[in-house]
């Protein structure tokens, strides 16, 4: 597949998803958290991914998880690609002690096991939501810092630079007005990723029992299912599926839009 | 000199700009630099540290003094390593010297001064790569404004009206069907005639141009050259022309100012200095060149140019000069004068030997 389908496909799945989050509320299914006595009932015409162990419709939890699902995942991402981007922007740019400090930052930040850092986390402060999208977006920022500062490392060098400076463009506008705009497509790219790698992080700590109860979420969905897996696979297998379709789209998503990106840069040697 | 000169294969017609013919003391000096030292440190490992050795330093530009009179060209020539495009950048600003001073129009220039857009009105720079000069992501429009509204310079309509000025006067005609597009989508002849409408569209007194047609094929240098002259010609703009190439400098500069690892070897009147060279140097960058006489010009310089961080004692020519004796590997050259404005660094000038080698 050449980059701009798969980049189109993934941006069809994200659209997707998109859609059934912003239209949940409208469509006539069952209040996901509603109970009744018809558990683990196979998926059927009225229940058509079946019911959980407290007879709660699966359908309905998946379409209402997918608003938790792409909350997670794009403010998760957008922390961090605003924070990867400034920090490794002003790294490169100003160099010096300020980049020695930086760099030094984000090797510590790259040391540690992410995942158990946020696990450690959210078992101390609780599985609130708002604060498991905060921890995983100042946790992952290191590698969009990086690409940042890698792609302003050799933009710094170029003679447009010089050029600007010679007609007295100031650094800061150097910078944010010149400089960025033409070295971020690779931390855009890298941040369809970590979307998708903040869907599962955060399905994998609902998974582990540190989800936040008050929200509908395909990670404690599965987690709950898991020991009627042999009985009733559908309630963890079916969200499952969707997570994975999601996490699918964006990565495609990711890939995609680096290959398209990459002519571009060749061009504007 | 032939009042043809073949350059790459283009052959141009005699169209120089006299000096001769005009009063030559009629201009008065708008750049002087006195002294000028660039040292860049040489990074060292922790070895290095431990053993205490010495620390080291390139030194791009070792102590250069030249001035520009208004209107007229100057050419700064010499190898790579000579430290001719480092001195283009410190008067620009664009890097700080280590030590010596920059006046321009009898003012002194602080790092301050340099970084204040009034100055970038009458100061400019056109670099090597034309292909490298604008922001790949702006049009030539978006470039322009923000070059006008750094300077402080008119409205938007009357912004984009001095800009499609510039781009006309530059060559690029009709300027309304090039001011939109993006640098991609020109030519390196049209980026460079760009370049040179950056420098116009604010008509500075002293445009500083660093190898402005190396880069490009030779169908279009003599055009880009030619657009040079006429600018120096009618707008007295002057122009200090940073090459490598004598058949370039030889076609548009008054003077020359010859450099060789970070000190002048000779400056003077340039139809002097290219038919009468004192300095071995200077012979052998004419030596060197396509376009001369080769029974006249066989002189060559052995080896490589020596490395910046371990200078050679003395007469920093002299490990590659075949006229070297002892005085030149022990004692630095003091300047002689050779004429009215023109002045060589070298214990054994040519004038007193013959050219061979």
């Amino acid at each position: 597949m050449s980059g701009s389908k798969t980049a189109i496909f993934g941006f069809g799945v994200l659209l997707f998803f998109a859609i059934m989050a912003v239209s949940v509320q409208f469509l006539p299914v069952p209040n996901p958290n509603a109970l009744n006595f018809q558990a683990f009932l196979p998926p059927s015409l009225a229940h058509p991914f079946g019911t959980d162990y407290l007879g709660r419709d699966v359908f309905s939890i998946v379409l209402w998880g997918s608003r938790a699902a792409l909350a997670v995942g794009i403010i998760s991402a957008g922390i961090s690609a605003v924070i990867g981007i400034v920090v490794g922007a002003v790294a490169a740019y100003y160099g010096g002690w300020v980049d020695d400090v930086i760099s030094r930052v984000v090797d510590v930040f790259l040391m540690i096991p992410v995942f158990f850092l946020i696990l450690i986390v959210v078992a101390i402060f609780g599985g609130n939501i708002f604060y498991t999208m905060a921890i995983i977006g100042v946790t992952i920022w290191p590698s969009n810092a990086r690409l940042m500062r890698a792609q302003i490392l050799s933009l710094k060098e170029m003679t447009f630079v010089k050029a600007l400076r010679s007609y007295g463009v100031g650094g800061f506008s150097i910078l944010f007005r010149h400089l960025l705009p033409n070295g971020v497509a690779p931390v855009i790219t890298n941040t369809m990723l970590q979307m998708g790698a903040a869907v599962l992080i955060e399905a994998g700590l609902s998974f582990l029992g540190l989800g936040d109860p008050r929200v509908v979420d395909w990670g404690r969905t599965i987690y709950l299912g898991e020991p009627y897996i042999a009985i009733a696979w559908w309630i963890s297998t079916i969200p499952g599926a969707f997570l994975a379709l999601l996490v699918l789209g964006l990565n495609l998503l990711g890939d995609g839009l680096n290959q398209v990106f990459r002519p571009r840069m060749r061009g504007s040697k | 000199m032939s009042q043809e000169i073949i350059l790459q294969g283009v052959i141009l017609s005699e169209v120089r700009y006299d000096i001769s013919s005009e009063n030559k003391s009629s201009t008065s000096e708008i750049l002087a630099v006195e002294d000028l030292k660039k040292y860049y440190p040489v990074r060292r490992g922790v070895a290095d540290l431990l053993r205490r050795s010495k620390k080291v330093q390139v030194k791009a530009i070792d102590g250069v003094s030249f001035t520009v009179n208004e209107g007229r060209v100057y050419g700064l020539v010499g190898e790579s390593g000579s430290g001719k495009t480092t001195t283009g950048y410190t008067i620009m600003g664009l890097e700080n010297p280590t030590s010596g001073t920059i006046s321009f129009q009898g003012k002194t220039l602080s790092a301050k001064e340099h970084k204040h857009a009034g100055l970038s009105l009458k100061l400019r720079m056109i670099f090597q790569n034309p292909y490298e000069t604008f922001d790949p992501r702006k049009t030539l429009w978006q470039t322009f404004s923000e070059i006008l509204q750094v300077a402080g310079l008119g409205s938007r309509p009357e912004r984009r009206q001095m800009s499609l000025d510039a781009l006309s006067r530059a060559g690029l005609r009709p300027a309304a069907s090039y001011i939109d597009r993006f640098p991609s989508e020109l030519s390196g002849g049209q980026l460079q005639r760009a370049a040179i409408a950056t420098a116009l569209v604010v008509e500075p007194v002293l445009l500083i141009a660093d190898e402005p047609v190396s880069m490009l094929d030779a169908s279009i240098r003599a055009g880009v050259m030619n657009l040079l002259l006429n600018l120096n010609r009618q707008k007295k703009m002057a122009i200090l022309l940073i090459t490598h190439d004598l058949s370039v400098a030889w076609y548009l500069c008054d003077y020359l100012i010859v450099m060789y690892l970070g000190r002048i070897a000779e400056k003077g009147p340039a139809e002097q200095v290219l038919q009468n060279p004192r300095h071995p140097y200077t012979a052998a960058l004419i030596s060197a060149s396509p376009m001369v006489d080769k029974a006249k010009w066989n002189f060559v310089a052995k080896g490589e140019v020596d490395s910046n961080i371990d200078l050679p004692k003395g007469c920093r020519f002299h490990p590659r000069c075949p006229f070297a004796t002892d005085i030149c590997r022990e004692q630095e050259p003091a300047p002689e004068v050779a004429g009215d404005g023109w002045s060589y660094w070298c214990h054994h000038p040519l004038s007193v030997q013959k050219l061979k080698n």
